[in-house]
């Protein structure tokens, strides 16, 4: 990704964002098979934040070790040898049951569709730019 | 990517372990205790579920233990043969409606961690299909 063929491509900000999405759905995956475990509480990252971070890094422009775009330190995910990591904060969206659980099935389920479609979106996106740089390469559309 | 396929396999296990326990609670409804016998009767089996993969990572849901309630009820049955002098038979306390409750919300979240494994996996087709 630090290629120079990439820079002024999309290719970036969208590996970022198949990233996050792929991290999330664990997130969301383990709240789902969590969803009547006495005392637990559902927990996500906003992808509003990571979208506002995105955009923050896609201004600076600055490249992390890993070759893609670099995130602030505020940002709710960060890029270490180790892959991705999130910061989840509690959802609290629901009351509490009697159970110590706060969990709404239907946010769940939302949160399962979007982040897919997300995902699903940003990486057709990453194979059509490809495939634009590919046709150029080969100087045939 | 592969590990939220893990994550949604253990809610299902997790789930089918729940399932297993309802079965086992409805069927042995109505077992007498016979007071003659050296083996433990049988009581409600409460499957424990706890955050955490069975390995050990932070994600996922695994059993922490199955427990037997060890709760009984007396019934008045002095024709029954395990009755004692006051014709009285002891049997577990499983309520067949409650058990039917939980085995309803059992199968509704094994189809939300189906839901869930299936979103995974049409994600990682996706993925697969940048490279191919």
């Amino acid at each position: 990704m630090s290629s120079r063929l990439f820079a002024d491509s999309p290719i970036p900000a969208l590996a970022r964002t198949v990233q996050f999405a792929a991290a999330r759905q664990k997130l969301i995956a383990s709240n789902i098979a969590n969803i009547e475990t006495p005392g637990f509480r559902p927990s996500d990252v906003n992808p509003r934040e990571f979208q506002a971070s995105l955009a923050e890094s896609i201004e600076q422009q600055r490249v992390a070790p890993d070759g893609g775009l670099a995130f602030d330190e505020g940002a709710p995910i960060s890029f270490g040898p180790q892959g991705v990591t999130l910061e989840p904060e509690p959802l609290g969206d629901n009351v509490l049951f009697h159970d110590g659980n706060d969990r709404s099935a239907e946010h769940l389920m939302q949160m399962l569709n979007e982040n897919f479609y997300a995902f699903r979106a940003a990486t057709q996106l990453v194979r059509f730019n490809f495939g634009m740089i590919d046709a150029a390469i080969r100087e045939r559309p | 990517m592969f590990s939220s396929l893990a994550i949604s396999s253990s809610g299902l296990y997790a789930q089918r372990v729940r399932m297993d326990a309802i079965a086992a609670n409805i069927a042995n409804a109505d077992v007498a205790v016979d007071p003659k016998s050296r083996e433990e009767p049988f009581s409600e089996r409460l499957v424990l579920l706890a955050a955490g993969g069975s390995d050990g990572s932070p994600l996922g849901v695994h059993v922490a233990g199955v427990e037997s309630r060890q709760a009984f009820i007396l019934r008045n049955e002095p024709w029954h043969p395990y009755a004692d002098a006051d014709g009285f038979v002891k049997y577990a306390d499983i309520d067949p409606v409650v058990q039917q409750a939980n085995a309803l919300l059992a199968a509704r979240n094994y189809d939300a961690n189906l839901a869930a494994a299936q979103a995974s996996k049409a994600m990682i087709e996706a993925a697969i299909s940048l490279l191919a």
